[in-house]
């Protein structure tokens, strides 16, 4: 399935738990902001917006780590441009 | 199963989530001090600047508890733990009765001295709303009667000089210790921190371990070890806080600073575990029994009691890190950060706008504090977690 990733930087503190849980999918960049990467790369440079492929288990980890998020930061999609978190 | 839960911060209720998970008919209590369903402490600086309308802070609305069946009390009390007879004691009287309890209680503020109005503290929703009611009457004074003081100089002293520098008002820190962070930090990192404060205008203030706010009905300023007293119309604490001993000691439960656990979050109590900020856990890879108070922790706590709880026992090992910042500057701490439990404290600064506080354990990195350049944060979460002895 598809999943599209945003992260918000006015947002972020940079308390990295989403590196912590979902590192294959968030790091930190210089501004201590966390990024997305798809599977670990960061295709076509650097970016706080990514869709990628991901199987069950990945989506799991990838809405942990978005969970994980004290600021709430970090908002997940379905293929259907549906939120999938944080639940609205 | 009957569980309760004290406490419905993110360990709580993160745990009641999973729990439900695991077990679709169990009852499920929580028991919180708070009226607001959960929310996110961290966010709460964000919300005094601005940055987030207040609903954004809940991280669960009223829906979610009905959805999954836990039953909370909001602004109740827990006066008694029986483990005798397996029940809590609400402070209505009311008589809970539970299989397993998860204490969950976060940390108690250490209030000032004397707190007249004005003073202000920040660790729940309550207490944003009042800085902000505070401050929309500090901005009608006056620009030169817009003064604060802050005392203390941890976490929260750094939130409010970020907070009241946005409002632009003079700022003016008074600490106990001899800077920011005093008993863990290296005197490297303590002078960087405290150039980038009076750079940007912020007055420090050391040794004053005797700082208390001053006022009859509202705050005039903060009596000095000397006597002196500095103006302030607001003045915001940050003393950190400490762990509710009486209710748990009465109960038999095992405390030091915080409630002490092995590295399952299992008390000496049969049947009674404990998650969060005032858990005292031994932690299998920093080697020792530690309160860490942070979201990360707080919440992986509530996950991981809640397998053990549900009878999938699981240890804790998780090495949690926490950042902020000071202006511009970016603050990381990362695992064990005590000095006094450390065998060496290794520091270096770089360029005079970055530091590196290295803390060793038997010859193993425990734990760091990243000052300004953080680009060897992966490398060094790495270094803790393999118990290596250098990055």
């Amino acid at each position: 399935m598809k999943l599209r990733i945003v992260v918000d930087p006015d947002l972020c503190i940079g308390a990295a738990s989403c590196v912590t849980i979902a590192p294959e999918t968030f790091q930190m960049n210089v501004e201590n902001k966390a990024e997305v990467l798809d599977h670990g790369v960061a295709d076509c440079g650097p970016s706080y917006e990514r869709t990628i492929e991901a199987t069950e288990e990945e989506k799991e980890t990838i809405i942990l780590g978005a969970q994980s998020c004290p600021t709430l930061a970090i908002t997940i999609y379905d293929e259907a441009g549906t939120q999938l978190y944080p639940a609205i | 199963m009957q569980y309760v839960i004290i406490g419905g911060g993110i360990a709580g209720t993160t745990a009641a989530e999973e729990l439900r998970k695991g077990d679709a008919t169990a009852e499920i209590t929580m028991v919180d001090e708070e009226m607001h369903v959960c929310y996110s402490r961290v966010l709460l600086p964000h919300y005094i600047k601005g940055k987030v309308p207040r609903e954004k802070v809940f991280m669960r609305t009223e829906r979610w508890y009905m959805e999954q069946r836990v039953e909370r009390f909001a602004g109740t009390m827990v006066t008694k733990i029986d483990t005798q007879n397996k029940c809590v004691v609400l402070h209505t009287g009311r008589e809970i009765s539970y299989d397993k309890l998860l204490l969950a209680t976060g940390g108690q503020l250490n209030l000032a001295s004397t707190d007249p109005k004005g003073v202000c503290y920040l660790q729940t929703l309550d207490d944003a709303d009042g800085i902000m009611a505070r401050l929309n009457e500090v901005k009608r004074l006056p620009q030169e009667q817009q003064r604060a003081v802050i005392i203390g100089g941890g976490f929260i002293a750094l939130e409010f000089i970020n907070i009241f520098a946005e409002n632009n008002i003079a700022t003016t820190v008074v600490m106990r210790g001899d800077g920011f962070w005093s008993r863990m930090l290296s005197a490297k990192a303590k002078r960087l921190l405290a150039e980038k404060a009076k750079k940007n205008g912020v007055m420090l203030l050391t040794g004053q371990a005797e700082a208390m706010p001053v006022g009859d009905s509202e705050v005039i300023g903060v009596q000095l070890n000397d006597g002196t007293i500095l103006p302030a119309v607001m003045v915001g604490v940050g003393l950190g806080t400490h762990a509710d001993k009486e209710l748990f000691s009465e109960a038999g439960v095992e405390m030091k600073q915080g409630i002490l656990t092995n590295s399952f979050l299992e008390t000496n109590v049969p049947d009674v575990y404990a998650a969060g900020d005032a858990t005292e856990f031994s932690h299998p890879i920093l080697g020792r029994q530690l309160q860490i108070g942070n979201w990360l922790n707080a919440q992986m706590q509530g996950r991981t009691i809640a397998k053990t709880m549900l009878g999938v026992r699981t240890e804790y090992s998780l090495v949690s890190s926490y950042a902020t910042h000071l202006f511009d500057l970016q603050i990381v701490f990362m695992g064990d950060t005590s000095p006094e439990f450390a065998d060496e404290v290794q520091s270096e600064e770089v360029d005079g706008v970055s530091s590196l506080d290295l803390y060793l354990r038997n010859g193993k990195i425990v734990g760091a504090v990243m000052i300004g350049d953080l680009s060897k944060r992966a490398l060094i979460t790495k270094a803790i977690q393999t118990g290596s002895a250098t990055l």
